[in-house]
């Protein structure tokens, strides 16, 4: 059965510009890979643990080694009794990436410094704007939903800050933003808000068996940017709105994003003429609300 | 091969599970955390004078 979202977020927008086979079998009939994958575990704890940190060191006041010892007692809790087996983003290596993180981004000395906003720490925070598109089943204006890590002011000017796990950090890393949407729907958000955005700051780290690694990239969005990125966007959900009424093909790319991260996890579906029947084995139905960041 | 530093995290996991889990415990491994960082990061030059052995072998194997 397929269901249009009420409230679209980066992921799936990504995906509908991917591939409207992945984006069907993914956001429409809400097919997710059986079991948790380390990777959004892992990056998930760590990104607990940062929230923590920072409310603690911003927030409550403590000190910064305080701040990072309360961070880490978070992942610590996060990350339970998940089994990484053997890879690099084990639960020691995620701790040591936190201590690192901070050894590289101290907060009592990072020139970004996360800002204020209505008495409280600008960490971890969501927001759902209305955009003018209608629902095609309840008629409600859908929403385009996301959450910050954190807003940040740096050299004079307001970022949204982006954190991202990562095996391994190339050459390249640094210069694979400048379109992300991802991004650019952060600074539409802030402008939204009434806070002007400079651009985005965007932090990797890089996990593995033996060492650490970070870059930090940061990203002007000029309002041109921002406004061409939302009226693409209300473009693509109109489509893929007349596209679910109309009971339209979801077509395959049959192109890069069938590898690209590793491949995609509907692949195997699209190599059957019957992907029933792998769906039913590895795949379980499991609607995304991002309004509460949680599989329903 | 488990390490030390492993297994401390190993110990405060399983803490963390019971809901035993301290501050104080939590800031010893931070110490650790950062210890074995530096010793990660130790220059490649120094690591490899420490490895070298004080007697050479190549001499000793060719009064054998």
């Amino acid at each position: 059965m397929r269901t249009f979202p009420t409230a679209v977020d980066s992921t799936m927008l990504a995906s509908l510009r991917a591939c409207h086979r992945q984006f069907d079998l993914g956001t429409l009939q809400s097919y997710k890979p059986k079991g948790q994958s380390i990777h959004l575990h892992a990056g998930g704890a760590f990104a607990s643990a940062l929230e923590a940190a920072r409310m603690a060191f911003y927030a409550d006041n403590k000190s910064h080694d305080d701040s990072v010892a309360l961070g880490l007692q978070k992942l610590i809790e996060a990350y339970g009794d998940f089994e990484s087996g053997d890879h690099a983003k084990s639960l020691d290596r995620m701790c040591g990436a936190l201590e690192y993180y901070f050894s590289q981004y101290p907060m009592d000395a990072d020139p970004a410094q996360v800002i204020t906003l209505q008495g409280k720490p600008a960490v971890e925070f969501s927001f759902a704007i209305p955009l003018p598109i209608k629902h095609p089943d309840s008629g409600e204006p859908i929403l385009y939903a996301g959450r910050f890590d954190a807003i940040m002011e740096y050299a004079g000017g307001l970022y949204a800050n982006d954190d991202k796990t990562a095996t391994s950090l190339g050459a390249s890393w640094s210069k694979q933003w400048e379109l992300r949407g991802q991004f650019i729907g952060y600074a539409w958000a802030m402008r939204e808000f009434g806070i002007p955005p400079a651009g985005t700051i965007v932090t990797g780290i890089s996990i593995l068996k033996t060492k650490y690694e970070t870059q930090r990239a940061v990203i002007s969005q000029s309002n041109d940017k921002i406004e061409e990125w939302l009226q693409d966007t209300i473009a693509e959900i109109e489509d893929a709105k007349t596209r679910y009424v109309a009971g339209a093909r979801w077509k395959k790319n049959w192109s890069e994003s069938c590898n690209a991260y590793g491949a995609c996890q509907f692949k195997q579906c699209c190599q059957v003429s019957d992907p029933q029947p792998w769906l039913d084995t590895y795949f379980e139905v499991r609607p995304w609300d991002p309004l509460v960041r949680v599989s329903l | 091969m488990t390490s030390n530093l492993q297994v401390e995290i190993d110990l405060l996991r399983q803490r963390a599970l019971r809901n035993e889990l301290t501050l104080e415990e939590v800031k010893r491994a931070v110490v650790l955390l950062r210890e074995a960082r530096g010793k990660a990061y130790m220059p490649t030059t120094k690591a490899a004078k420490a490895a070298k052995p004080s007697v050479d072998t190549t001499k000793l194997l060719e009064g054998l």
